[in-house]
Protein backbone atom coordinates (compact mmCIF):
# COMPACT_ATOMS: atom_id res chain seq x y z
CA UNK A 1 0.00 0.00 0.00
CA UNK A 2 1.50 3.27 -0.82
CA UNK A 3 0.31 7.01 -1.50
CA UNK A 4 1.12 9.05 -4.23
CA UNK A 5 1.60 13.06 -3.48
CA UNK A 6 2.84 15.39 -6.69
CA UNK A 7 3.83 18.36 -5.64
CA UNK A 8 4.03 21.26 -7.90
CA UNK A 9 5.57 24.55 -7.37
CA UNK A 10 3.73 28.00 -7.86
CA UNK A 11 4.87 31.45 -7.54
CA UNK A 12 3.65 32.04 -3.61
CA UNK A 13 2.29 28.65 -3.11
CA UNK A 14 3.24 25.17 -3.35
CA UNK A 15 0.28 22.14 -4.24
CA UNK A 16 0.75 18.94 -3.17
CA UNK A 17 -1.73 16.59 -5.02
CA UNK A 18 -2.52 13.40 -2.99
CA UNK A 19 -4.06 10.09 -4.15
CA UNK A 20 -4.32 6.87 -2.52
CA UNK A 21 -5.46 6.19 0.99
CA UNK A 22 -4.38 7.71 3.96
CA UNK A 23 -4.04 5.38 6.81
CA UNK A 24 -1.42 4.17 9.63
CA UNK A 25 0.20 2.64 6.73
CA UNK A 26 1.08 5.69 4.86
CA UNK A 27 0.24 9.02 6.86
CA UNK A 28 3.70 8.88 7.45
CA UNK A 29 4.53 9.31 3.41
CA UNK A 30 1.74 12.56 3.74
CA UNK A 31 4.25 13.50 7.08
CA UNK A 32 7.28 13.32 4.98
CA UNK A 33 6.23 15.27 2.15
CA UNK A 34 4.66 18.17 4.33
CA UNK A 35 8.03 18.23 6.34
CA UNK A 36 10.25 18.80 2.99
CA UNK A 37 7.90 21.07 2.25
CA UNK A 38 8.42 23.18 4.93
CA UNK A 39 12.23 22.31 6.11
CA UNK A 40 12.50 24.07 2.18
CA UNK A 41 10.72 27.52 3.07
CA UNK A 42 7.63 27.02 1.73
CA UNK A 43 5.16 27.80 4.35
CA UNK A 44 2.22 28.37 1.82
CA UNK A 45 0.63 25.26 1.05
CA UNK A 46 -2.45 23.76 -0.35
CA UNK A 47 -3.29 20.18 -0.47
CA UNK A 48 -5.47 18.81 -3.44
CA UNK A 49 -7.00 15.72 -1.83
CA UNK A 50 -10.27 14.98 -4.83
CA UNK A 51 -8.06 11.50 -5.47
CA UNK A 52 -7.79 10.61 -1.50
CA UNK A 53 -10.64 8.00 -1.28
CA UNK A 54 -10.07 6.98 2.29
CA UNK A 55 -8.44 8.76 5.44
CA UNK A 56 -8.01 7.82 8.86
CA UNK A 57 -7.26 9.87 11.87
CA UNK A 58 -3.49 8.64 11.35
CA UNK A 59 -3.61 11.27 8.00
CA UNK A 60 -5.72 13.86 9.97
CA UNK A 61 -2.69 13.49 12.36
CA UNK A 62 -0.39 14.16 10.01
CA UNK A 63 -2.10 17.45 8.35
CA UNK A 64 -2.60 18.72 11.61
CA UNK A 65 0.84 18.94 12.68
CA UNK A 66 2.13 20.46 9.25
CA UNK A 67 -0.50 23.54 10.03
CA UNK A 68 1.01 23.46 13.22
CA UNK A 69 4.36 24.22 11.95
CA UNK A 70 3.54 26.66 9.57
CA UNK A 71 1.37 28.93 11.54
CA UNK A 72 4.49 28.73 13.98
CA UNK A 73 6.65 30.37 11.27
CA UNK A 74 6.26 33.96 12.59
CA UNK A 75 5.63 36.57 9.50
CA UNK A 76 5.60 33.68 7.08
CA UNK A 77 1.88 34.27 6.17
CA UNK A 78 2.11 30.37 6.52
CA UNK A 79 -1.00 28.16 6.01
CA UNK A 80 -1.80 24.60 4.96
CA UNK A 81 -5.47 24.62 2.68
CA UNK A 82 -7.42 21.93 1.42
CA UNK A 83 -8.72 21.47 -2.00
CA UNK A 84 -11.66 19.26 -3.29
CA UNK A 85 -11.98 16.35 -0.10
CA UNK A 86 -14.78 13.83 -1.10
CA UNK A 87 -17.55 13.44 0.70
CA UNK A 88 -16.09 10.91 2.86
CA UNK A 89 -13.11 12.82 4.10
CA UNK A 90 -14.62 15.90 4.39
CA UNK A 91 -16.98 13.56 6.90
CA UNK A 92 -13.93 12.73 9.07
CA UNK A 93 -12.65 16.36 9.02
CA UNK A 94 -16.08 17.66 10.44
CA UNK A 95 -16.04 14.99 12.79
CA UNK A 96 -12.72 16.19 14.70
CA UNK A 97 -13.38 19.73 14.48
CA UNK A 98 -11.24 20.27 11.78
CA UNK A 99 -13.59 22.24 9.12
CA UNK A 100 -13.63 25.31 10.98
CA UNK A 101 -9.51 24.84 11.93
CA UNK A 102 -8.86 24.30 8.09
CA UNK A 103 -10.00 26.31 5.04
CA UNK A 104 -11.37 23.95 2.93
CA UNK A 105 -12.40 24.86 -1.06
CA UNK A 106 -14.17 23.18 -3.42
CA UNK A 107 -11.43 23.57 -6.09
CA UNK A 108 -7.29 23.12 -6.73
CA UNK A 109 -7.41 27.02 -8.54
CA UNK A 110 -9.76 28.35 -5.72
CA UNK A 111 -7.50 26.75 -2.95
CA UNK A 112 -4.22 28.06 -4.69
CA UNK A 113 -5.79 31.45 -5.54
CA UNK A 114 -6.57 32.05 -1.79
CA UNK A 115 -3.00 32.98 -0.93
CA UNK B 1 -25.01 -13.89 14.80
CA UNK B 2 -25.62 -15.37 11.95
CA UNK B 3 -23.24 -15.02 8.65
CA UNK B 4 -20.13 -15.00 10.44
CA UNK B 5 -16.87 -14.49 8.77
CA UNK B 6 -13.56 -14.70 10.65
CA UNK B 7 -9.89 -13.00 10.25
CA UNK B 8 -6.61 -13.63 12.46
CA UNK B 9 -3.77 -11.54 11.23
CA UNK B 10 -0.40 -11.13 12.88
CA UNK B 11 -0.61 -7.36 14.63
CA UNK B 12 1.56 -5.42 12.04
CA UNK B 13 0.30 -1.90 10.36
CA UNK B 14 0.81 -3.59 7.06
CA UNK B 15 -1.81 -6.31 7.92
CA UNK B 16 -4.39 -3.78 8.32
CA UNK B 17 -5.64 -2.73 4.94
CA UNK B 18 -6.34 -6.32 4.22
CA UNK B 19 -8.51 -6.32 7.46
CA UNK B 20 -10.29 -3.53 5.88
CA UNK B 21 -10.96 -4.68 3.14
CA UNK B 22 -12.33 -7.92 4.89
CA UNK B 23 -15.03 -5.54 6.65
CA UNK B 24 -15.85 -3.76 3.86
CA UNK B 25 -17.25 -7.02 1.90
CA UNK B 26 -18.74 -8.26 5.16
CA UNK B 27 -21.07 -4.73 5.97
CA UNK B 28 -21.78 -4.81 2.15
CA UNK B 29 -22.92 -8.38 2.16
CA UNK B 30 -25.11 -7.56 5.44
CA UNK B 31 -26.87 -4.82 3.58
CA UNK B 32 -24.90 -1.68 4.76
CA UNK B 33 -24.59 1.48 2.52
CA UNK B 34 -21.80 2.87 1.46
CA UNK B 35 -21.22 5.90 4.17
CA UNK B 36 -22.34 2.91 7.08
CA UNK B 37 -19.59 0.46 5.38
CA UNK B 38 -16.88 3.33 5.27
CA UNK B 39 -17.86 3.88 8.98
CA UNK B 40 -17.39 0.15 9.59
CA UNK B 41 -13.95 0.45 7.88
CA UNK B 42 -12.88 3.49 9.30
CA UNK B 43 -13.44 2.12 12.78
CA UNK B 44 -11.64 -1.20 12.53
CA UNK B 45 -9.01 0.83 10.90
CA UNK B 46 -8.79 2.75 14.18
CA UNK B 47 -9.19 0.17 16.27
CA UNK B 48 -6.47 -2.02 14.73
CA UNK B 49 -3.73 1.15 14.67
CA UNK B 50 -4.32 1.60 18.29
CA UNK B 51 -3.88 -1.99 19.27
CA UNK B 52 -0.88 -2.36 17.14
CA UNK B 53 0.90 1.14 18.10
CA UNK B 54 0.12 1.11 21.97
CA UNK B 55 -0.98 -2.37 23.04
CA UNK B 56 2.04 -4.14 21.20
CA UNK B 57 5.21 -1.37 21.47
CA UNK B 58 7.48 -1.83 19.26
CA UNK B 59 10.31 -4.06 20.03
CA UNK B 60 8.35 -5.73 22.70
CA UNK B 61 6.18 -9.39 21.97
CA UNK B 62 5.47 -7.67 18.71
CA UNK B 63 5.43 -11.03 17.17
CA UNK B 64 3.79 -12.94 19.54
CA UNK B 65 0.29 -10.12 19.06
CA UNK B 66 -2.54 -11.18 16.92
CA UNK B 67 -5.36 -9.75 16.13
CA UNK B 68 -8.65 -11.44 15.65
CA UNK B 69 -11.88 -10.03 13.79
CA UNK B 70 -15.30 -11.76 13.67
CA UNK B 71 -18.15 -10.38 11.99
CA UNK B 72 -22.08 -11.22 11.67
CA UNK B 73 -25.31 -9.88 11.99
CA UNK B 74 -27.24 -10.08 15.33
CA UNK B 75 -30.67 -8.04 15.61
CA UNK B 76 -30.85 -6.43 12.67
CA UNK B 77 -27.47 -5.21 13.44
CA UNK B 78 -23.64 -5.75 11.27
CA UNK B 79 -21.74 -6.69 14.41
CA UNK B 80 -17.70 -6.35 14.66
CA UNK B 81 -15.84 -8.15 17.48
CA UNK B 82 -11.93 -7.10 17.38
CA UNK B 83 -9.93 -9.40 20.09
CA UNK B 84 -6.47 -9.01 20.75
CA UNK B 85 -3.89 -10.11 23.46
CA UNK B 86 -1.86 -7.04 24.43
CA UNK B 87 -2.38 -5.86 27.94
CA UNK B 88 -5.56 -5.26 29.35
CA UNK B 89 -6.68 -1.68 28.01
CA UNK B 90 -9.71 -0.66 28.06
CA UNK B 91 -10.01 2.44 25.22
CA UNK B 92 -13.84 3.75 26.26
CA UNK B 93 -12.49 4.92 29.59
CA UNK B 94 -10.05 7.30 27.63
CA UNK B 95 -10.94 10.70 27.80
CA UNK B 96 -12.49 12.14 24.54
CA UNK B 97 -10.40 15.33 22.66
CA UNK B 98 -12.44 18.22 22.08
CA UNK B 99 -13.73 19.13 18.16
CA UNK B 100 -13.65 22.78 19.26
CA UNK B 101 -10.24 22.78 20.61
CA UNK B 102 -8.50 25.72 18.68
CA UNK B 103 -5.08 24.50 16.78
CA UNK B 104 -2.61 25.88 19.24
CA UNK B 105 -4.26 23.94 22.26
CA UNK B 106 -5.29 20.70 20.79
CA UNK B 107 -2.87 17.57 20.08
CA UNK B 108 -2.27 16.35 16.19
CA UNK B 109 -3.36 12.70 17.51
CA UNK B 110 -5.85 10.78 19.32
CA UNK B 111 -8.18 11.14 17.25
CA UNK B 112 -8.84 7.11 17.00
CA UNK B 113 -11.36 6.14 19.94
CA UNK B 114 -13.03 8.74 19.71
CA UNK B 115 -13.76 8.27 15.79
CA UNK B 116 -15.03 4.65 17.05
CA UNK B 117 -17.09 6.16 19.27
CA UNK B 118 -18.70 8.38 17.12
CA UNK B 119 -18.93 6.68 13.68
CA UNK B 120 -20.47 3.03 15.72
CA UNK B 121 -23.84 2.64 17.22
CA UNK B 122 -22.47 0.95 19.93
CA UNK B 123 -18.83 0.14 21.29
CA UNK B 124 -18.46 -2.37 24.26
CA UNK B 125 -15.17 -3.22 25.79
CA UNK B 126 -14.95 -6.36 27.74
CA UNK B 127 -11.46 -8.12 28.76
CA UNK B 128 -12.08 -12.10 28.32
CA UNK B 129 -9.95 -14.92 28.70
CA UNK B 130 -6.78 -12.83 28.69
CA UNK B 131 -8.38 -10.99 25.56
CA UNK B 132 -9.23 -7.39 24.90
CA UNK B 133 -12.11 -7.65 22.81
CA UNK B 134 -13.98 -4.71 21.49
CA UNK B 135 -17.24 -5.26 20.38
CA UNK B 136 -19.11 -2.75 17.05
CA UNK B 137 -22.06 -2.18 16.19
CA UNK B 138 -23.68 -0.91 13.05
CA UNK B 139 -27.77 -0.77 12.74
CA UNK B 140 -28.35 -1.73 9.63
CA UNK B 141 -31.90 -1.01 8.84
CA UNK B 142 -31.19 2.80 9.51
CA UNK B 143 -27.82 2.06 7.13
CA UNK B 144 -29.46 -0.13 4.70
CA UNK B 145 -28.69 0.14 0.90
CA UNK B 146 -32.07 1.24 -0.66
CA UNK B 147 -33.67 -1.64 -2.58
CA UNK B 148 -34.32 -0.15 -6.19
CA UNK B 149 -37.14 -1.61 -8.45
CA UNK B 150 -35.38 -3.83 -11.29
CA UNK B 151 -34.89 -1.88 -14.14
CA UNK B 152 -37.12 -3.32 -17.25
CA UNK B 153 -34.24 -4.07 -19.98
CA UNK B 154 -35.40 -5.40 -23.44
CA UNK B 155 -33.47 -5.25 -26.60
CA UNK B 156 -33.99 -5.72 -30.27
CA UNK B 157 -32.56 -6.87 -33.07
CA UNK B 158 -33.31 -7.70 -36.63
CA UNK B 159 -32.08 -9.82 -39.24
CA UNK B 160 -33.93 -10.22 -43.41
CA UNK B 161 -35.08 -13.74 -44.25
CA UNK B 162 -35.93 -15.06 -47.70
CA UNK B 163 -39.68 -13.62 -49.46
CA UNK B 164 -38.67 -10.25 -48.23
CA UNK B 165 -39.57 -11.39 -44.26
CA UNK B 166 -37.52 -9.69 -41.34
CA UNK B 167 -36.89 -11.44 -37.82
CA UNK B 168 -36.96 -9.26 -35.06
CA UNK B 169 -35.96 -10.87 -31.96
CA UNK B 170 -36.75 -9.18 -28.66
CA UNK B 171 -34.98 -10.25 -25.57
CA UNK B 172 -35.89 -9.49 -21.90
CA UNK B 173 -39.51 -7.51 -20.47
CA UNK B 174 -41.99 -6.39 -22.71
CA UNK B 175 -43.97 -3.81 -20.32
CA UNK B 176 -44.77 -0.70 -19.61
CA UNK B 177 -41.22 0.53 -19.44
CA UNK B 178 -39.56 -0.86 -22.64
CA UNK B 179 -42.76 -0.84 -24.69
CA UNK B 180 -42.44 2.78 -25.92
CA UNK B 181 -38.91 1.71 -27.45
CA UNK B 182 -40.51 -1.31 -28.92
CA UNK B 183 -43.19 0.69 -30.52
CA UNK B 184 -41.32 3.45 -32.10
CA UNK B 185 -38.39 0.75 -33.66
CA UNK B 186 -41.65 -1.54 -35.02
CA UNK B 187 -43.06 1.68 -36.82
CA UNK B 188 -39.68 2.87 -38.07
CA UNK B 189 -39.29 -0.86 -39.73
CA UNK B 190 -42.66 -0.83 -40.96
CA UNK B 191 -43.11 2.72 -42.10
CA UNK B 192 -39.47 3.67 -43.30
CA UNK B 193 -37.80 1.11 -43.86
CA UNK B 194 -40.21 -0.89 -45.88
CA UNK B 195 -40.60 -3.83 -44.22
CA UNK B 196 -44.42 -5.07 -43.81
CA UNK B 197 -43.33 -8.62 -43.45
CA UNK B 198 -42.09 -9.13 -39.55
CA UNK B 199 -41.96 -12.41 -37.38
CA UNK B 200 -41.33 -11.34 -34.14
CA UNK B 201 -39.11 -13.66 -31.97
CA UNK B 202 -40.37 -13.87 -28.71
CA UNK B 203 -38.09 -17.33 -27.35
CA UNK B 204 -36.50 -14.65 -24.75
CA UNK B 205 -39.42 -12.40 -23.92
CA UNK B 206 -40.24 -13.93 -20.28
CA UNK B 207 -42.75 -11.20 -19.56
CA UNK B 208 -45.52 -9.13 -21.54
CA UNK B 209 -47.75 -6.81 -20.01
CA UNK B 210 -50.87 -5.14 -21.25
CA UNK B 211 -48.95 -2.43 -23.05
CA UNK B 212 -46.83 -4.69 -24.63
CA UNK B 213 -50.24 -6.67 -26.28
CA UNK B 214 -50.66 -3.06 -27.09
CA UNK B 215 -47.65 -2.74 -29.37
CA UNK B 216 -47.85 -5.75 -30.92
CA UNK B 217 -51.68 -5.12 -31.51
CA UNK B 218 -50.89 -1.73 -33.14
CA UNK B 219 -47.80 -3.18 -35.44
CA UNK B 220 -49.78 -5.51 -36.91
CA UNK B 221 -52.96 -3.22 -37.81
CA UNK B 222 -49.32 -0.93 -38.99
CA UNK B 223 -48.25 -4.46 -41.21
CA UNK B 224 -51.62 -4.85 -42.61
CA UNK B 225 -52.88 -1.95 -43.43
CA UNK B 226 -49.39 -2.24 -45.63
CA UNK B 227 -50.54 -5.82 -46.89
CA UNK B 228 -47.97 -7.19 -44.90
CA UNK B 229 -48.44 -9.32 -41.39
CA UNK B 230 -46.85 -9.36 -37.63
CA UNK B 231 -46.14 -13.19 -37.51
CA UNK B 232 -45.03 -14.31 -33.81
CA UNK B 233 -42.68 -17.34 -33.12
CA UNK B 234 -41.45 -19.07 -30.27
CA UNK B 235 -43.61 -17.94 -27.23
CA UNK B 236 -42.65 -18.81 -23.72
CA UNK B 237 -45.25 -21.48 -22.43
CA UNK B 238 -46.43 -18.89 -20.08
CA UNK B 239 -46.53 -15.93 -22.47
CA UNK B 240 -48.54 -18.33 -25.69
CA UNK B 241 -51.08 -18.97 -22.14
CA UNK B 242 -51.70 -15.40 -21.87
CA UNK B 243 -52.33 -14.76 -25.92
CA UNK B 244 -54.65 -17.63 -26.06
CA UNK B 245 -56.85 -16.78 -22.61
CA UNK B 246 -56.96 -12.88 -24.68
CA UNK B 247 -57.25 -14.37 -28.05
CA UNK B 248 -54.54 -13.32 -29.78
CA UNK B 249 -53.69 -16.54 -31.24
CA UNK B 250 -57.02 -15.91 -33.34
CA UNK B 251 -55.50 -13.11 -34.57
CA UNK B 252 -52.17 -13.15 -34.60
CA UNK B 253 -50.34 -16.26 -36.75
CA UNK B 254 -48.30 -17.74 -34.24
CA UNK B 255 -45.24 -20.44 -35.65
CA UNK B 256 -43.23 -22.53 -33.22
CA UNK B 257 -40.03 -21.21 -35.18
CA UNK B 258 -38.91 -18.46 -37.76
CA UNK B 259 -38.16 -21.41 -40.32
CA UNK B 260 -41.60 -22.65 -40.64
CA UNK B 261 -42.94 -19.10 -41.22
CA UNK B 262 -40.52 -18.93 -44.22
CA UNK B 263 -42.27 -22.65 -45.14
CA UNK B 264 -45.29 -21.90 -44.98
CA UNK B 265 -45.09 -18.21 -46.03
CA UNK B 266 -48.84 -17.34 -44.74
CA UNK B 267 -48.58 -13.95 -46.15
CA UNK B 268 -48.92 -14.38 -49.85
CA UNK B 269 -51.76 -17.04 -48.79
CA UNK B 270 -53.50 -13.76 -47.05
Amino acid sequence: MSIEILSTEFKRVQLLEVSGRVDSTTAGQLGEALNNTIDAGKSRIVLDLSKVDYMSSAGLREMVSGLKRVQGMPGSGGDVRIANPSERVREVLELAGLDEIFKIFPTQVEAVGSF
Amino acid sequence: MHDERYLSFKAQLENIPPACEFVVEAAEAAGLDERATYHCQLAVDETCTNIIEHGFPKGQHGHLGTIDIVTGVDDDSFIIVISDNSPAFNPLTHDDPDPSEDLANRAPGGWGIYFIKKLMDSVDYRFVEDKNQLTLRKAIAVHRVPVRAPTSELTISSKPLPKNYLQVNLVGRLDSQTSPKVEQELKTIIGEKGYQRLIVNLTEVDYVSSSGLKVLVSAWRLARQHAGDVILTDLQPRIREVFEMIGFDMMFHIYDNPGDVIADDPISKN
